[in-house]
């Protein structure tokens, strides 16, 4: 088994391994992504999905294997790095900036894509093509009526959206999503599995969520993770029949 | 200029009366008092932008601030430089040592950083007053600081040399107020906020940390020569932890995370030792209560006072 | 042989002190910058004990109970309201307690060194393998140890330390077993300045008893907590004996680079493993 990436794959990793100690939360993962399909990622808790996530977004250092994006290998990379390489992701816990205004915290995105070195010369105000760049965001996640509120006030599904609108700014090729629908009334699911086929369109999109048929629904393939490894991947229907999954999760599937 | 808070304002207002009493004041004192404020404001106001912007707690600012003063005395004595060019030297020594600082500071958070802050300027301390005896005079210090020699203007006089203080004093505010509303500083904000968003988003989170420290490693060391040039004299005391911990107090005292804050906590902090030591030789004890006083029940600092009570007026206002 | 009577009666006297501010620190995630204050404090009030009564053993006896009120006092007045913000609040108001402390020690005391000496008992020096050996240096090690045992034994083996440790590590769970959590804390705290006095108490024979002693003493109690892991007590004997021997052993070969070893070593440990060199990964705080 040679450790050269697939050409094509938009993002994949080849044999990688995240241990603590003894214990390995990523046994040894190899997988392709490849342009364009919406994968989801499940299994039972402790199965090492978001280890897995921060190993390719760079959150966690591996003890082995290898991560490429686009053919490039970035496992050396820092996750400001890969994010401005085109990998986004976004995190199980709402992570926004709660001390500034909507518009603020999609600008903040902006810049952080646009220039290599801050510039420190000028007012923020001054810069235009990123408050272009922010409310171009702003509309695409359909939260221009906040854009002056305080982030921290808005509601759990509309941070959730601006979650997500932070993550899509630098229009990255490959989006991370870590339970995008976490706490997400019943009323807000509908709005955000539409807001997520959006963000899939052309993309690359690796998910992890626990309900079902949001999953069976969206997915072009299901990945199924046990104890640090991959345990079955293939088509929803093919998930679906598996018989190992089905063992894996008897019991546990709610 | 639509975000101008009108409370900022106010507070910028209050700054200048402060900065310009001189011109209404007499008496060698209160002028000494006031240049003695505009020096320690240029140093809190650079240290906030570590910390109030940055959230970051340092507890090694003494070293920037103590070997910026003795760049300038011994450039200046020694080497016979000139005052400006040597005021510039000792910036960058203090920008300098504060992103060497940095390079070790940085792999630690938190508590570990303020503890590792300290540890370091204290290395600093113990080798001013020990190995490098020759350079600094060990606890005697040096004395001789010159000050600027400009335009024929006697700079020896306090009155002439407040002039060139509030110079300073206004470039390093005006500076420091264009950083923070810059990309550069709305990104340490963003950092302030959510460290783990805002890496994810794609800042050089370390970067822009050591590059912020730089630049208040710069205030640190301006302001320090400044002091040295304004008492004539420098001493390893100046690095003295003490000295960290003496900043540390203006800024929250006056409110960390805003401008003028800094230089509002600096005047509280110099009237009080003023006050105080005249009428007590304890007042470093009654300086102390003071601090953990407000540290309690005005986290905001004097600034934040400033703000509620602007806040109620403009309220009734709208009655 | 002096050289290792030395450095283990310093490593364990620095225990005294490290194992209070690595409970507290367990407890309430809070460094406490004004330690070194407190067992400054228990020093000077070990002089005014011996002054009044001329009785070593009654101040030590009684300084750690007066540095334990204190220490209560500080956490239910200033540390409690402020859980709830940024740790930095905290460090910040020990801070403040550093100049409040020693600014009432000038004050009753004034600027001037004490000293007292050791007790009667201790005042002639013994013979081990051919050196002279100060018995007050081997009192030291001995009350060191007895009180580390006790320490040990009190937080593993005893009803107390198992509350200890699980309010340390969860205290939600613990309060909602109906265990006050703010009454733990206060004990802690107060059990840890007390701590810090002991130290001074015991300290107080064998240095100038002055007002910079708080100080330099601080810097090596964080050097020790550090290097033993922030929380850990095992991590602190290990920590402050190797510090301990360290010291003597510089004193003795290389006296002008001690003070600048022992920064040094601090600095390396926080750098390269700062959640201390005998604790296991992970346990960064």
């Amino acid at each position: 088994m040679t450790a050269e990436a697939t050409v094509g794959a938009a993002l994949s990793c080849r044999d990688i391994e995240v241990s603590y100690g003894a214990f390995k939360a990523v046994a040894g993962v190899t997988y392709d992504f490849r342009p364009g399909r919406l994968y989801s990622l499940i299994g039972p808790n402790g199965a090492g999905k978001t280890t897995l996530m921060n190993a390719l977004s760079g959150g966690v250092p591996l003890s082995r294997g290898q991560v490429t994006l686009g053919g490039k290998d970035i496992t050396g990379l820092a996750p400001h790095a890969r994010t401005r390489a085109g990998l986004g992701r976004s995190f199980q816990i709402t992570q926004i900036f709660p001390g500034m205004t909507v518009f603020e915290n999609l600008r903040l995105a902006a810049q952080a894509h646009r220039y290599r070195l801050q510039p420190f010369w000028n007012a923020v105000g001054g810069f235009r093509e990123i408050a272009r760049e922010a409310e171009r965001v702003l509309a695409e996640v359909g939260l221009e009526q906040f854009a002056s509120v305080n982030a921290g006030n808005l509601s759990h599904g509309d941070q959730r959206a601006l979650d997500v609108g932070l993550t899509m700014l630098g229009d990255p090729g490959v989006v991370l999503l870590d339970e995008p629908l976490a706490g997400v009334g019943h009323g807000d699911a509908a709005k955000a599995v539409a807001l997520i086929r959006r963000l899939a369109e052309g993309r690359t999109v690796l998910l992890i969520e626990h309900n079902m048929d949001v999953v069976m629904d969206i997915s072009d393939e299901i990945i199924v993770m046990l104890a640090g490894k991959i345990l079955a991947a293939g088509p929803p229907e093919e998930i679906r029949h598996d018989q190992r999954v089905r063992n894996a999760y008897l019991g546990e599937d709610e | 200029m639509s975000k101008l808070q009108p409370y900022s304002v106010a507070l910028a207002l209050i700054v200048t009366a402060i900065a310009l009493s001189p011109l209404v004041l007499s008496g060698g004192n209160a002028l000494n008092l006031v240049n003695l404020i505009l020096i320690w404001s240029i140093f809190a106001i650079g240290y906030d932008l570590v910390f109030g912007v940055a959230g970051m707690l340092s507890f090694g600012h003494a070293a920037f601030f103590g070997v910026g003063a003795y760049v300038l005395t011994l450039l200046t004595t020694r080497l016979g430089w000139d005052f400006l060019p040597a005021l510039g030297a000792a910036g960058l020594a203090g920008g300098v040592l504060a992103l060497l600082f940095s390079f070790f500071a940085m792999r630690v958070a938190g508590l570990f950083f303020a503890l590792l802050t300290l540890a370091l300027a204290q290395l600093i301390y113990i080798l001013a007053g020990s190995k490098l005896r020759d350079l600094t005079g060990g606890v005697d210090g040096l004395s001789g600081v010159p000050r600027p020699d400009l335009f024929g203007i006697d700079f020896f006089s306090d009155a002439n040399y407040y002039y060139f203080l509030l110079a300073m004093f206004v470039l390093a505010i005006a500076i420091a107020g264009l950083l923070r509303v810059s990309p550069f500083g709305q990104a340490l904000k963003a950092i302030k906020g959510n460290e783990l968003r805002a890496e994810q988003i794609g800042f050089n989170v370390q970067r822009l940390r050591k590059s912020i420290f730089f630049v208040s490693g710069i205030y640190a060391g301006m302001s320090g020569a400044l002091l040295a040039s304004l008492i004539f004299y420098v001493s390893p005391q100046m690095l003295h932890w003490t000295t960290s911990g003496d900043v540390v107090i203006m800024v929250l005292l006056g409110g960390m995370g805003t401008l003028f804050g800094p230089v509002l906590g600096v005047a509280l902090f110099e009237v009080l030792r003023e006050w105080l030591s005249t009428v007590t030789s304890h007042w470093y004890g009654i300086l102390g209560l003071i601090f953990i006083v407000c540290t309690i029940f005005m986290p905001n600092g004097l600034a934040g006072i400033v703000q509620q009570i602007w806040q109620r007026f403009s309220r009734e206002d709208r009655r | 042989m002096s050289t290792i009577v030395i450095g283990l009666s310093m490593g364990l006297l620095l225990f005294l002190l490290a194992a209070g501010l690595t409970l507290i620190f367990g407890m309430l995630r809070v460094i406490n910058f004004a330690h070194g204050s407190l067992y400054m404090l228990g020093a000077y009030c070990a002089y005014q004990i011996v002054q009044t009564t001329g009785s070593f053993w009654l101040g030590l006896l009684v300084a750690p109970f007066l540095a334990a009120a204190i220490g209560a006092l500080m956490e239910r007045v200033a540390l409690r309201p402020v859980y709830a913000r940024d740790h930095v609040y905290q460090l910040l108001l020990t801070f403040g307690f550093i100049l409040v402390i020693d600014e009432a020690v000038r004050l009753f005391w004034g600027l001037e060194y004490k000293q007292i000496a050791p007790p009667d008992l201790f005042s002639e020096p013994v013979a081990i393998l051919g050196s002279q050996v100060p018995t007050y240096r081997l009192f030291i090690i001995g009350f060191g140890a007895l009180i580390a045992a006790g320490l040990f034994f009190m937080l593993e083996r005893s009803r107390y330390g198992m509350v200890i440790r699980a309010a340390s590590g969860d205290p939600e769970m613990v309060q909602t077993l109906g265990i006050s959590v703010s009454r733990i804390r206060t004990f802690v705290f107060a059990f840890g300045s007390g701590l810090a006095a002991l130290g001074g108490v015991v300290a107080a024979p064998l240095l100038p008893i002055e007002l910079g002693m708080g100080f330099s003493v601080i810097i090596d109690c964080f050097i020790v907590v550090v290097i033993g892991g922030l929380g850990n007590i095992r991590g602190a004997v290990l920590g402050a004996l190797l510090i301990g021997m360290t010291r003597a052993l510089g004193y003795t070969y290389a006296p002008s680079w001690v003070e600048f070893l022992t920064f040094v070593l601090l600095i390396a440990t926080l750098v390269l493993r700062p959640e201390g060199l005998f604790s296991r990964k992970g346990r960064a705080a």
